[in-house]
């Protein structure tokens, strides 16, 4: 048992150093969840450690809430990172199985890898996690919001919630990434000729975003019927569902944007957009990788931009609200595209060394980024409405009541990320020669 | 190219992969650059066609050194005048075949010339399957369509390196000819890096490189004006 033991982490430790970039997205969104879940389970377990009172209501309540929205946000998030870091190493996978390897070992390996990514992510997001319950806990204190005598203690619930978080999801997240990968058939992925994520999307994919689709109608319309606080707490719940609709959907929505894109793109964008147009047809399972947190992003800031207009004057912890969120949700999207570009080291080293200059490389890059940008922001804002147009009266924060130019800003955001994101890991790429691009099988 | 030099790394660790060495491609000739594993060959494919740049010495193409030259220019230059075979992943898949054919034009700001495509992936024997993405090609078609991608700009050079490496002995003799063919019957300057003695017996002239120095340089089998 401890030879198996000792083997199984061996080749865990293989595949991580094979694929570095694979290992860190996976570790950074692990660190992100870690500390948004730490902070918020510490506000709200300080807050119920305090005599009852108005003040002590508020806070705690505002501390259960946001916990277990950034708890689901969490798991949600650290699946698609999962799944996709997984995908990634489709090859190594695949090498594995022709050499003999079972599905159960490239299950264990994946797991093994998972384990110590959350160990290693855990120590890190609590850390960070007490610094941000810090910085919320003195700004919520300036503005008077916090009942008396209420002392802020990290302690061990938020460790253990954190945890807890991160070992299931991850677990779970790469159950599914290796179930997946252990269907292929290992020549099929090891062909060099193979286009990563270019497998078709199922129909269990496609019926289960009807599901979910479904789902969250029913409970849009379910706590429009109730009274309007329990509408109020209810709507992240309703976007994740939203959400999760999407990333199933992603290999289609994504499919629809580059259609809608792709006369524009082959028009004017010459030889860049003809490339990014066949990308984007080709990969259509990597696009909605790179669609879903975009999505996620877009949704929760028109969710929460739409409260804020509402709310009259806004205060502090409606602000620190939406800037948790967002920023939790922008980090995540970041990290994500910035996994999808380094991938494609040998892509753009082939490129290269046809005889496309760097400008060439970035306009695909950019190009692309068009069609997750309007597919990503697309979604996240139909999202958005599709559960702050009927619940958003009901609160009392209409729709209607946010201007044109903060839509208009959304949406450019939106795109200014992924365009950010995704160019970011380029400078490193490109200093790589193209010859040892092409023949480097990872990065 | 002139002495030329190329080393990694500096001082007492530095790595020589070629030392001094003095040779000249002829035109329109098939040559042939073996060696065991480590010899430089594949530093001398890189340095001669502009992938790489010698630590010393001088490279030209066609008249212009281009040891010397930025990054901007040598890309300009392996887009019009140079043309490269890997020995695999040598095409976009998620491009079709004709469009990876095109790459290069297309790069180099012209217009699309399917006609053009049609004609070279029918001179590699692939008509009928321009429309096919790399993935439903053999190994052998895919080194085809790598081929008329390289001869498509109509280059001064296409350096091969092992084009028939990850092929089985039928294929590899098939690929063979193409480029030889490419010599004799098109007029293009072909230089293959390989292990295969099979290429080196139908190349014009035979390089062989050891520890970085070229140590022998033969006629081969086939004569220079076949």
């Amino acid at each position: 048992m401890r030879m198996r033991l000792l083997h199984s982490t061996g080749l865990a430790t293989a595949s991580v150093r094979a694929r570095p970039s694979a290992f860190a997205g996976t570790f950074a969104a692990l660190v992100f969840s870690a500390t948004v879940v730490t902070a918020c389970v510490a506000m709200a377990v300080s807050a119920a450690g305090v005599p009852a009172s108005p003040e002590q209501a508020n806070v705690s309540e505002m501390g259960v809430a946001f916990s277990l929205v950034t708890v689901y946000m969490s798991i949600f998030v650290i699946g698609q990172v999962m799944s996709l870091a997984v995908a990634q190493r489709h090859r190594e996978s695949a090498l594995l199985r022709a050499v003999g390897a079972g599905p159960w070992q490239i299950r264990r390996m994946v797991a093994t890898e998972a384990l110590w990514a959350a160990l290693l992510a855990l120590p890190v997001g609590y850390g960070l996690g007490a610094v941000l319950a810090w910085v919320w806990f003195d700004g919520m204190a300036g503005e008077g919001l916090l009942p008396d005598g209420m002392v802020l203690e990290v302690g061990l619930p938020p460790l253990f919630a954190a945890g807890g978080v991160l070992l299931v999801c991850s677990q779970l997240g790469g159950v599914v990434g290796a179930w997946r990968a252990s269907r292929t058939r290992p020549s099929a992925a090891l062909a060099d000729s193979a286009v990563q994520g270019g497998e078709r999307p199922g129909r269990v994919r496609g019926a289960a975003s009807i599901v979910f689709l479904v789902g969250a109608g029913a409970l849009t319309v379910a706590a429009g019927a109730g009274p309007a606080e329990d509408a109020a707490s209810v709507i992240p719940l309703v976007l994740l569902a939203y959400l999760v609709a999407i990333g199933l959907a992603g290999p289609w929505i994504g499919r629809l944007a580059t259609a809608l894109v792709a006369p524009l793109l082959n028009r004017l964008g010459g030889v860049a957009g003809e490339l990014a147009v066949a990308g984007c047809r080709a990969r259509a399972r990597r696009l909605s990788a790179a669609i879903t947190p975009v999505a996620l992003v877009t949704a929760f800031a028109v969710a929460k931009f739409v409260s804020l207009t509402g709310a009259g004057e806004p205060d502090w912890m409606e602000i620190f609200g939406t800037l948790l969120y967002a920023g939790f949700a922008g980090l995540v999207a970041a990290n994500t595209l910035v996994m999808l570009t380094l991938e494609r080291l040998r892509e753009f080293s082939l490129l290269r060394t046809v005889g496309a200059d760097k400008r060439q490389v970035v306009a695909v890059v950019v190009a692309e980024g068009a069609v997750i940008a309007l597919a990503g922001a697309g979604s996240g804002v139909l999202a958005g409405c599709a559960v702050m147009v009927p619940l958003g009266e009901k609160t009392g924060t209409p729709v209607s009541g946010l201007p044109a130019w903060v839509w208009a800003a959304t949406l450019l955001s939106g795109a200014v990320l992924v365009w950010a994101a995704s160019c970011a890991p380029l400078g490193r790429l490109l200093r790589v020669r193209p010859v040892e691009g092409v023949t480097r099988r990872s990065s | 190219m002139e002495r030329v030099g190329r080393s990694y790394g500096r001082g007492a660790r530095s790595v020589h992969a070629l030392r001094e060495l003095d040779t000249t491609v002829y035109a329109r000739s098939l040559t042939a650059v073996m060696g065991p594993s480590g010899s430089g060959k594949s530093t001398f494919l890189q340095c001669a066609a502009g992938l790489d740049r010698p630590t010393a010495g001088v490279v030209r193409l066609a008249g212009r050194e281009i040891s010397r030259m930025g990054e901007r220019k040598l890309t300009r230059l392996r887009r019009e005048r140079i043309g490269f075979v890997f020995q695999s992943f040598n095409l976009l898949p998620t491009l079709t075949a004709e469009q990876n054919v095109l790459l290069p034009l297309r790069l180099a700001g012209r217009r699309r010339d399917t006609a053009a495509a049609r004609r070279m992936l029918a001179r590699v024997g692939l008509e009928g399957r321009a429309q096919a993405r790399p993935g439903e090609l053999s190994g052998g078609q895919q080194q085809r369509v790598a081929i008329a991608r390289a001869l498509i700009t109509d280059p001064a050079v296409v350096f091969a390196d092992e084009p028939t490496g990850s092929l089985d002995q039928d294929t590899a003799t098939e690929v063979l000819g193409l480029l030889r063919e490419a010599v004799s019957a098109h007029g293009a300057t072909v230089v293959v890096v390989t292990h295969d003695p099979a290429v080196a017996a139908r190349a014009d002239r035979v390089l062989r490189l050891a520890d970085g120095r070229l140590v022998q340089d033969t006629a081969g089998a086939t004569p220079v004006c076949a």
